[in-house]
């Protein structure tokens, strides 16, 4: 099943089990509700998914408000760029509570979708898993397999501990991701978000050439489980690179004693609307391929050229 | 009142002498009968959020005395585990959700309360407490159009003493009152806090009002945060803290006691209140971050 099609059964069923869940957002009770992730559970519980205007600072500590009751809320953002408005709770009041009340339970999730392609610019692209994950108090999950993302999303409401729950847009139409598995891979390329999908295919691509590399992406981020092996690795992010996650996975290496690492992620700027500039900005095929065959020590693979958008004919 | 003013002043005595209550602490002193005359318009399973000074609502809505004392102290035995101090004051038991440090936010949480009571078909009503600066913030006026329109029950109380730390009202805002500013959401009363009844008069129609708004006049002696007086700072003059502390509202409340009923409450207070501190300082230290 599609990406976007698990976000909204596990809602819907999440919603089913437990009366206490409560959908809220900007358009999730609209005739798209939120790219249909939240369109079942409007139609079927229109008391439970809550339209709210646009005052996203007071809605998130509304939501600490609700979880403070018992309710289980889901807050729902169409961008994560949006999320830049709920910092002041989610940093100041939501984060810190469980840590200034002796632990007390917390059920409550804010959703978030990455945009990526057709010219979402600077303000409607922005992967930031990496500052929320600097917060201690916030569980921040990223997931990429549909096939786990009901998973993921159970956990995030059902959790004690308040979640960040962000999607990648890119990946709403995929089923599944496919690579190869090894059992002592020759490198790793660490993935954040939707760059799973340009990593699997370099791994399917190298694996021709005889290399073994294990794609391994992070899902959950607050954890950021790393592979044993003292082994080359890559990490790759659509998040920028410096202060980020991929500069946290590097140093966790490192001080582990494994030093062959590399990042790849866009430049150190904002990712620009023109499709030219858009192409150049995210970590391409190449760019992993290239990463890899250095840390390798060999020449450079040779890698298909395939088009970041798959079939994503905008707007939004 | 007589506990909250009993308690603070004891603070005061002891603040800065003893070094033993380390944490930014902003006091309620004269201020006290804003608070308890919207408190007393409230029912038991009323929730109450309050915000950085936050002393006076916490004790108001009953909240544990030596829970509060011994969190100033940054005890084990603290309403926060010595995790808080007087900025997160908490007591859940007695309808007392939190305070939080910065200016506005404990709104937005009184809303989500709020929303949640509709929900659940409860006739309880959430309470915000907050000073003349939250109507400056974005989350004041998102929490009064979000409550309007849902009709949520929640009451939003701004205690106006009339200064941002040192920064006079009107310097920051219109010269139109608020509670006229607010009108356009909700009912939105004005009230002066100098008779305690007259308060909880006015705070019973907000109450009920769903959601509602009620302005107190009040005024702080004290700084914006720590014990002293601040009239030598410049920004307001020793006659003006004066001429407030002359109509003092507490005083006012002890002039309709005979003088014995007066004493009998405040030598009990102050047992009290002096029990708390003891009980506080020999209280345990919280045993380590990993605990």
């Amino acid at each position: 099943m599609r990406y976007k099609l698990e976000v909204a059964e596990s809602i819907t069923a999440l919603m089913d089990i437990d009366s206490r869940v409560v959908v809220m957002g900007e358009s999730v009770a609209d005739p798209r509700g939120i790219f249909g992730t939240t369109l079942g559970a409007s139609r079927k519980y229109p008391d439970r998914v809550i339209e709210t205007p646009l005052s996203e600072t007071m809605l998130t500590g509304a939501c600490l408000g609700l979880a403070l009751e018992g309710w289980k809320p889901i807050y729902v953002h169409a961008r994560s760029d949006f999320l830049f408005l709920t910092m002041e709770h989610l940093v100041n009041t939501i984060a810190k509570w469980r840590s200034v009340h002796k632990g007390r339970p917390l059920n409550l999730v804010i959703r978030a979708l990455i945009g990526r392609g057709w010219g979402q610019g600077p303000g409607h692209s922005q992967a930031i898993h990496g500052m929320f994950a600097h917060v201690p108090g916030l569980r921040v999950l990223y997931p990429v397999n549909p096939s786990k993302v009901s998973y993921w999303m159970t956990e995030a409401v059902t959790g004690d501990a308040p979640a960040v729950f962000l999607e990648p847009r890119r990946m709403y139409e995929i089923e599944t991701i496919e690579y190869p598995n090894w059992e002592s891979p020759d490198a790793y390329v660490i993935t954040f978000g939707d760059v799973v999908l340009d990593a699997a295919q370099v791994a399917v691509n190298l694996e021709t050439k005889g290399i073994k590399l294990q794609v391994y992406p992070i899902e959950d981020i607050s954890a950021l489980d790393l592979p044993e092996e003292d082994v080359p690795m890559v990490v790759v992010d659509t998040g920028h690179i410096s202060f980020g996650a991929a500069a946290e996975v590097s140093a966790r290496l490192a001080e582990r004693g494994n030093y062959r690492v590399k990042r790849v992620g866009p430049p150190f700027v904002a990712l620009p609307t023109s499709s030219v500039l858009e192409e150049e900005w995210y970590p391409s095929m190449d760019d992993i391929s290239s990463a890899i065959c250095t840390l390798l020590d060999i020449s450079p693979a040779i890698v298909e050229y395939r088009p970041p958008d798959d079939g994503f004919t905008g707007p939004f | 009142m007589y506990l909250i003013r009993c308690t603070e002043e004891t603070i005061i005595e002891r603040y800065h002498r003893d070094q033993l209550m380390r944490c930014p602490t902003h006091l309620s002193i004269g201020q006290e009968s804003a608070t308890v005359g919207a408190m007393m318009s409230l029912r038991f399973n009323d929730h109450v959020y309050s915000c950085h000074r936050s002393h006076a609502h916490y004790l108001a809505k009953g909240g544990d005395l030596n829970a509060m004392i011994s969190e100033l102290h940054g005890k084990a035995t603290g309403c926060a585990g010595g995790w808080g101090g007087s900025m997160h004051l908490c007591d859940e038991s007695v309808g007392f959700m939190g305070a939080t440090p910065v200016v506005g936010d404990g709104i937005s949480m009184a809303v989500g309360s709020a929303l949640a009571f509709k929900l659940d078909g409860s006739s309880n009503v959430a309470v915000t407490y907050f000073g003349d600066s939250a109507v400056e913030t974005g989350q004041f006026w998102e929490a009064a159009n979000f409550s309007a329109l849902h009709k949520l029950p929640v009451l939003f109380i701004c205690e106006n003493n009339g200064y941002a730390t040192a920064t006079p009202i009107s310097e920051r805002q219109p010269p139109t009152p608020i509670y006229e500013r607010v009108r356009g959401f909700m009912t939105s009363l004005s009230v002066e806090d100098s008779d305690v009844a007259k308060v909880q008069e006015a705070a019973d129609i907000c109450r009920n009002a769903y959601p509602g708004f009620l302005e107190i006049s009040t005024y702080r002696y004290r700084e914006h945060v720590g014990p002293n007086y601040d009239w030598d700072e410049g920004f307001r003059t020793k006659e003006e803290v004066m001429a407030h502390m002359r109509v003092d509202p507490l005083k006012f409340v002890r002039n309709k006691l005979t003088t014995e009923q007066a004493s009998s409450i405040e030598n009990q207070t102050k047992l009290l209140v002096d029990k708390a501190f003891a009980q506080a300082i020999s209280d345990p230290w919280p045993k380590g971050l990993q605990e």
